[in-house]
């Protein structure tokens, strides 16, 4: 999509071929390229499981025509997406009943299809004093829609997804996190299901209520911040439901958690990413996996440490699409991997004397598949054409993939897509493995402020 | 739950208007066609039935096939898919492409 925005700003007509409800999503990528009205022809179906006969017959009956008209005829090609309207960002859109608001903001597609809080002026009002911010300060625009978010919208759905006021400083900077290109939030409507989730760091956690222990991402303000980031995904991003936001089988709630600073054994996630230690954070990271925590038993032949170890690495080759994970360089996959570990796994790996790195060091080491596995994922569990010598000779896999069937073969690109963070019930020794595709985390510093 | 409220949009701003797609072709007859792809969704099948369908119904086309433009990987950093990207634009220009078709997806 991305060469088709190119060519059309140098005057070049460009169709995309996408397969079938890819339009919008396709579309939305462009305006988010800067070029609106992107044309694009539509094959029929889900090509991935069509014999070439049928996609010869497919291409012949149905798609080569919509590409000759896409680039042939008048008007395909002009500006099909209604731009919005400009309004001021304070603007009062709708007066109603809480049951008429809540009708028109469903019909809008502005919810997550729960009951929300109203956005009155009043409400968001409070909001604004929270932050330091001009309430019509452009703190970011997010793609895919292009729209510029400020306070007052961001306020807005902090405000409609149940958060209290003081907790505006969070979602500002989640939102910063979002907005950075090296989140790629661009990249985030695939059939994947990415979901975005938020870890937040330092002292505004505990101030704000936000949980690092048991159950953390259904108590406190966690709920309540992870559905405002969902809600800003919609609103702000532009990420609608079978338009441009393509999970397969949709997407939980977006989650926040924090790290259990006190319960951490080694230096906390922002620390470990150059803020001081009484900074506060918030870091966007991504997942498209949730899942089995598995509790770790040390014994008398082998420790609770190298269990934990040796338990993180087999999750690591369970958990994400390893033909992507493998991936690496400037073309290469983006994968963020994250060990969630309950605070008694950490304190027995850090009194075994690994440290965070260490642990990365160790699970890039011992993560490995036989090469026949990561063959097959490639082979038929991937879009593309690509076969594992292909990927060598483009540079996304090095030499040491050229093995025989039965050779082990590392599934982590490098030892620096794990992060780890301590979280979770203080008291159980699990520990969780989330792999989310298509994003890198990104960090911004929590400004607080006491109105 | 009767009161009247009055509420602002969780929406985002527009910025402003952006460029529409460049004018359309009269015709593919004698043009000279770009491939772009991304080595996904079949792809590779595709471009050679477009191939053979551009020459039996346009006289005098040409086809610039994708090996001759870099590759666009979708899922990489996305710096380098902008650089690409501009790189395959101006490729493009250079060699006087009159379309792109490109894909698939991505």
């Amino acid at each position: 999509m991305r060469p088709a925005a190119e060519a059309e700003k140098l005057g070049i007509p460009s169709v995309v071929i996408t397969t079938t409800g890819f339009t919008n999503i396709a579309r939305a990528a462009g305006k988010a390229e800067g070029i609106a009205g992107l044309r694009v022809a539509e094959y029929p179906g889900a090509v991935g499981v069509h014999s070439e006969a049928l996609v010869e017959k497919n291409v012949e009956n149905v798609l080569f025509d919509r590409i000759v008209a896409e680039l042939t005829t008048p008007g395909a090609g002009d500006d099909r997406i209604a731009l919005g309207a400009v309004r001021r960002p304070d603007e009062i859109v709708l007066e109603g009943t809480y049951e008429e608001i809540d009708d028109y903001f469903k019909r809008q597609l502005w919810t997550d299809e729960l009951p929300i809080v109203p956005p009155t002026r009043e409400r968001v009002e409070a909001f604004l004093r929270h932050t330091k911010r001009a309430p019509d300060e452009r703190i970011a625009v997010l793609p895919q829609a292009n729209l510029a978010a400020v306070p007052w919208n961001i306020a807005a759905n902090a405000v409609m997804a149940g958060c209290r006021p003081e907790q505006m400083p969070v979602v500002i900077a989640a939102v910063e996190a979002i907005a950075d290109n090296a989140y790629n939030l661009n990249n985030i409507g695939s059939t994947w299901g990415v979901l975005p989730f938020l870890l937040v760091n330092g002292p505004a956690a505990k101030k704000l209520n936000i949980e690092s222990g048991a159950q953390l991402v259904n108590k406190g303000a966690n709920p309540a911040l992870g559905r405002a980031l969902g809600l800003i995904i919609r609103n702000i991003a532009g990420y609608k439901l079978s338009r441009n936001y393509m999970g397969t089988f949709g997407y939980p709630m977006n989650f926040v958690v924090a790290e259990n600073e006190a319960e951490c054994p080694w230096e906390p996630y922002h620390v470990e990413h150059g803020f001081d230690r009484n900074d506060s954070t918030v870091t966007a990271c991504g997942t498209v996996t949730w899942g089995w925590p598995p509790a770790i038993y040390g014994t008398e032949e082998k420790s609770a440490a190298q269990a934990a170890l040796e338990f993180l690495s087999l999750e690591v080759t369970k958990k994400p699409c390893l033909g992507r994970l493998v991936e690496r360089g400037a073309h290469g996959f983006r994968n963020m991997i994250t060990f969630l570990i309950a605070p008694p796994v950490a304190k027995a790996l850090a009194g075994a004397g690994y440290t965070k790195q260490m642990i990365r060091d160790y699970v890039y080491e011992h993560a490995r598949v036989p090469y026949r596995e990561l063959e097959f994922l490639i082979e038929y569990g991937h879009s593309e054409a690509f076969k594992i010598p292909d990927m060598v000779e483009r540079g996304l896999m090095p030499r040491e993939y050229l093995v025989k069937p039965d050779d082990l073969v590392r599934v982590l690109p490098s030892p620096d897509v794990i992060n780890i963070v301590v979280c979770g019930d203080p008291d159980r020794n699990r520990l969780m493995v989330l792999w989310g595709g298509y994003v890198s985390p990104v960090t911004k510093k929590i400004e607080l402020r006491d109105p | 739950m009767s009161d009247r409220m009055g509420v602002i949009s969780p929406e985002g701003l527009q910025l402003r208007e952006i460029a529409g797609a460049s004018r359309h072709l009269d015709t593919l007859a004698g043009k000279t066609i770009g491939e772009v792809y991304n080595n996904h969704f079949k792809g590779e099948l595709m471009f050679q039935t477009y191939r053979r369908l551009l020459k039996e119904r346009f006289p005098g086309v040409t086809v610039i096939p994708f090996d001759r433009f870099p590759t666009v990987y979708v899922g990489g950093d996305p710096a380098s898919q902008k650089k690409t990207a501009r790189e395959i634009a101006a490729l493009a220009k250079e060699w006087e492409v009159d379309a792109i078709i490109t894909g698939n997806g991505g």
